[in-house]
């Protein structure tokens, strides 16, 4: 007999959140943490309790975006840990550098798998909306969430590339045959809110952000408001549907 | 405490098993301990008794819980080289980094044959329940 009690643990961790948002695409290099940052710290400081988990589990980079120095800023102990809080924000942030450390962690699928259930388990959240930065790809961290997560409503994001767009069509039907509702989509690096609308359409999404290219981007890396700041004004409608959901 | 966390987890799962089944005494609970988990066996020890006398207020009799410790075992993908945490030096930092997620050990371990950190953690990892006997 081997019987996992992380399992049981995550369902209950897990339960004292109204809304879990990951932040999937099946593309890199698309800006999925940095909206993941953004959106959290947005929606933090208009007063929600927001946690942002960094699931990049063998290259974690959150926390880097938020300013925060892993080496020397640790999570609590107290019956499990609980996350570290942004400043006097209502940002809880959890990622598994805060044990790894700023290095490469070499992982296969297994030990991902266990990493990622080794982290829910363990963590005490006290937020009500979870947003989750989630690596490329359809792997582990996507599948360990869609299966252990009560309803989550994944954010997509993509480019406006082909190669980009495709894979995201792709990844729809896997996530349509899981029973799983995305919550909308966002368009970053695009010219046009023309091609995002149209994008949108292409993938029967409801377009939630249209994000053009930030010149500004690299100097805000390490600077929680800067990054809030200049991405905000793209994502309103991303912040109003999530608001509507968490304060229903 | 990250033992009081593992003993909660242990507990949750005792209760919803129970549940599942109708049952309200569970005579033997089989529990392992791998030894990346790097616990304190007093505190953990103490937490679970705490924990499963709270199961009985809630109806649930755990009559004997046997907690078992494993030895980390490792094995390398690459040279196929096998050993233990004793052959292998680890800080107290890194220790308490890998007490929290025992994966994290393939940063901070290498093979001690040929220098690799892509290797197999063959037991001693985590913590499960290896035997669940219900009354």
């Amino acid at each position: 007999m081997f019987i996992d009690p992380r399992l049981y643990a995550i369902k209950r961790r897990l339960a004292v959140f109204r809304l879990i948002v990951p932040i999937v695409s099946p593309k890199g290099g698309v800006g999925k943490s940095v909206i993941a940052a953004a959106l959290s710290l947005s929606l933090a400081l208009k007063g929600v309790r927001v946690g942002l988990l960094d699931l990049d589990i063998t290259n974690p980079c959150s926390h880097l975006l938020l300013g925060i120095d892993v080496e020397t800023t640790k999570p609590i102990e107290d019956r499990g840990i609980r996350p570290v809080k942004l400043g006097s924000t209502e940002l809880e942030f959890m990622s598994i550098a805060f044990y790894s450390g700023n290095k490469t962690l070499p992982l296969r699928g297994t030990d991902i798998d266990n990493a990622i259930k080794e982290v829910l388990s363990i963590t005490q959240w006290s937020a009500s909306l979870l947003i989750i930065d989630t690596p490329p790809g359809f792997s582990d961290e996507v599948l360990d969430i869609i299966s252990l997560a009560p309803n989550p409503r994944p954010i997509i994001v993509t480019t406006p590339s082909v190669l980009s767009i495709e894979t995201v069509k792709r990844s729809l039907e896997v996530l349509s045959n899981e029973g799983v509702k995305p919550l909308g989509l966002i368009v970053n690096l695009s010219h046009s809110v023309d091609l995002c609308l149209q994008i949108s359409q292409v993938l029967s999404l409801e377009l939630l952000a249209c994000i053009p290219w930030l010149t500004n981007l690299e100097k805000a890396v390490g600077k929680p408001l800067a990054l809030k700041d200049l991405l905000e004004p793209y994502m309103t409608k991303a912040i109003e549907t999530i608001l509507r959901i968490v304060e229903r | 405490m990250h033992e009081w966390a593992l003993a909660e987890a242990i507990t949750v799962t005792i209760e919803y098993e129970a549940r599942k089944r109708g049952s309200r005494t569970i005579e033997l609970v089989e529990v392992v301990v791998g030894e990346l988990q790097s616990i304190d066996r007093e505190v953990f020890e103490f937490a679970l008794k705490e924990l499963i006398a709270s199961l009985r207020e809630r109806g649930i009799d755990v009559r004997k819980v046997d907690i078992e410790f494993e030895e980390a075992k490792f094995k390398c993908f690459r040279c196929g080289y096998q050993w233990n945490l004793s052959e292998v030096g680890i800080s107290e930092h890194e220790r308490e980094a890998i007490h929290f997620i025992p994966d994290v050990a393939k940063v901070y371990i290498r093979c001690p044959k040929c220098g690799s950190h892509d290797f197999e953690i063959v037991a001693g990892r985590g913590v499960y329940i290896k035997r669940l006997e219900f009354g």
